[in-house]
């Protein structure tokens, strides 16, 4: 079937000027949705509110569609995520303070039930969400796949101050894994 | 080691992790092996629906733009045809480059499709596909799809599930040329009406919980959980109350009223064919959506003959999976979000090789999955007639 040349359009089609953005933010869309769902659904503990998260954190980032390809791309993304989040919960629980969401109970599974009814996902979760708010905030951007430059961009620090940061962090977490019942028979 | 020294160690042991470099040694192997977990957990895939549900909120929040219109060159306009995933979603879709039997939030990282790297070829294409989505014949456009083929054998342990009703249909009932299909879990809240009109040409409509009146403006047939066995016509126009267990089965084009008198609200699992786009419908106003799957439009596959449409409820433990039935011609299922107690769970499936979906949270999940086979396949125990 022959396709249809430009001119033939009718009017009101895209032309190829618009069709650039949108593939390029499907194409964002499609690379980040399961980092940045995780990196919602951990903070905010909930599934629902994730999606709404989520959803949001796209929106804003759809709307500011010729960034799809700066250079900084993550760690903007994940700017935009990090200050929805915080807003997010902070609309939902007006008087705790952002780090109380790390003992919320959760309503719904956690994130390990999603990655496998593993035993050691659940003690590494266990083990994160003791972890002071930056030095946990560290570890998750680390789990959503940023570098050390851009969790600097993103947490507003110097780059020397974020290695400092996460290796305390992960410190403090073999301290909690040993200290949790299981780890002997984990592969530590 | 001095700290900073360790520091500027775990830190390139990182970075090499998550951008995929050959992680050099670290000073800490035990440190890097605990970092090495963590990234790993990072890499989990969303739950299925997640990504699909998101992307329908995110076009709809992003726009239209301008006077509640979307604006010539918008490019809201090529998002509102595009999946999640960059392929196309519309009845004017391109080569879907997933082959595979369809499943919720499904998605296949080796068939990502790269727009840029296609080139100007894709981008043409994608233009000439908008047009003619806007064409007023748009519905005979040949559309390739690859959504639809038959599915991989069962592998165990998986639960076949209870047929809670099963429908056959003549030959010539399923669109003939392309088709959409949507398969959800909604619910409305008590004291609440919705309406909604169906293109056609085939529809169901099963009660899972709760209670609920529907009134069409075309024939309706009806299930009744407590007289099983047999489709009972009502007449265009007249209201009849649905209980749990109950289903209506419309064909052809028609309105439906929704009314939710009760002091609960009432669970559908809901279920439409068309032959024209759209598949990924949203709700009607009044219902929460909770899971869907959907093939957006597809080239029929599925022989020109009788037809049978069975619906199942299976009781998914963990660990177990679930599979489109040997022999069935296209199959979906969606997962409930409460238990067999009232309690609220979290669907959770891990994809597997060949087309089941394992539970792999810690509790089990009640399923509805539907099939589209042959009349002569043999199905799941449970009871069955005709409208």
């Amino acid at each position: 079937m022959p396709l249809p040349q430009r001119d033939q359009l009718h009017d009101g089609a895209p032309t190829l000027e618009a069709v650039g953005p949108a593939v390029a933010f499907a194409e964002l869309y499609d690379e980040y949705f399961d980092a940045i769902y995780w990196y919602c659904r951990n903070r905010l503990n909930d599934a629902a509110t994730a999606e709404d998260a989520a959803s949001t954190i796209f929106t804003r980032a759809f709307a500011a569609g010729p960034r799809y390809h700066d250079p900084g791309l993550r760690s903007w993304l994940f700017t935009i995520a990090h200050n929805v989040v915080i807003n997010v919960y902070r609309a939902n629980r007006p008087q705790a303070p952002l780090e109380a969401a790390a003992s919320l109970p959760d309503p719904v599974m956690q994130l390990e039930d999603a990655v496998v009814a593993d035993e050691e996902y659940r003690r590494l979760l266990d083990a994160l969400r003791q972890l002071p708010a930056d030095q946990r905030q560290v570890v998750e951007l680390r789990m959503a796949g940023l570098t050390g430059p851009e969790i600097a961009r993103i947490m507003h620090r110097s780059h020397g101050a974020i290695k400092m940061l996460q290796l305390r962090a992960f410190a403090r977490l073999r301290e909690i894994l040993a200290e949790l019942p299981g780890e002997e028979s984990s592969h530590a | 080691m001095p700290e900073r020294t360790t520091a500027d160690a775990l830190d390139h042991f990182l970075d090499a992790l998550v951008t995929g470099a050959a992680p050099a040694a670290t000073s800490d192997p035990e440190l890097a092996a605990l970092a090495r977990r963590y990234v790993a957990l990072g890499k989990a895939p969303a739950p299925p629906g997640a990504r699909e549900r998101v992307w329908r909120r995110v076009i709809r929040q992003a726009g239209p733009r301008h006077n509640g219109r979307p604006a010539p060159n918008d490019p809201t306009l090529l998002l509102l045809r595009l999946g999640p995933d960059g392929q196309p979603a519309s009845p004017a879709g391109l080569q879907h480059p997933r082959p595979g039997p369809i499943a919720p939030g499904s998605r296949d990282p080796a068939f990502r499709w790269r727009a840029w790297t296609a080139g100007l070829l894709v981008l043409a294409v994608l233009v000439a596909a908008l047009a003619w989505a806007q064409r007023p014949d748009n519905l005979a456009l040949v559309i390739p799809a690859a959504d639809l083929v038959a599915p991989p054998p069962t592998s165990p342990p998986s639960a076949a599930g209870q047929a809670v009703f099963d429908i056959v249909l003549p030959a010539g009932s399923l669109p003939i040329a392309a088709y959409g299909v949507t398969f959800d879990y909604r619910t409305m809240p008590p004291q609440r009406t919705s309406s909604e009109a169906s293109a056609g040409p085939l529809l169901f409509r099963f009660i899972a919980a709760g209670q609920v009146q529907v009134q069409s403006d075309g024939s309706l047939a009806i299930w009744q959980a407590d007289d099983p066995g047999e489709w009972q016509p009502v007449p265009a126009g007249t209201p009849h109350l649905l209980t749990a267990g109950d289903a209506i089965f419309l064909q052809g084009a028609a309105s439906l009223t929704w009314t939710n008198t009760a002091t609960t609200p009432v669970a559908v699992i809901a279920w439409q064919m068309t032959d024209q786009g759209g598949g990924n419908s949203v709700v009607p106003a009044g219902w929460t959506l909770h899971d869907q799957a959907a093939v957006h439009m597809a080239i029929r596959e599925y022989p020109d003959q009788p037809a049978r449409l069975v619906l199942r409820r299976v009781d998914l433990p963990p660990g177990t999976e679930i599979a489109p039935p040997p022999g069935s011609w296209l199959s979906h299922f969606v997962a409930l979000d409460q238990n067999a107690a009232g309690e609220v769970v979290a669907p959770m499936f891990g994809k597997l090789p060949g087309g089941a979906w394992r539970n792999v949270g810690r509790q089990e999940l009640i399923v509805y999955q539907y099939s589209l086979d042959s009349p002569g396949t043999p199905a799941a125990p449970g009871v069955d007639g005709s409208p």
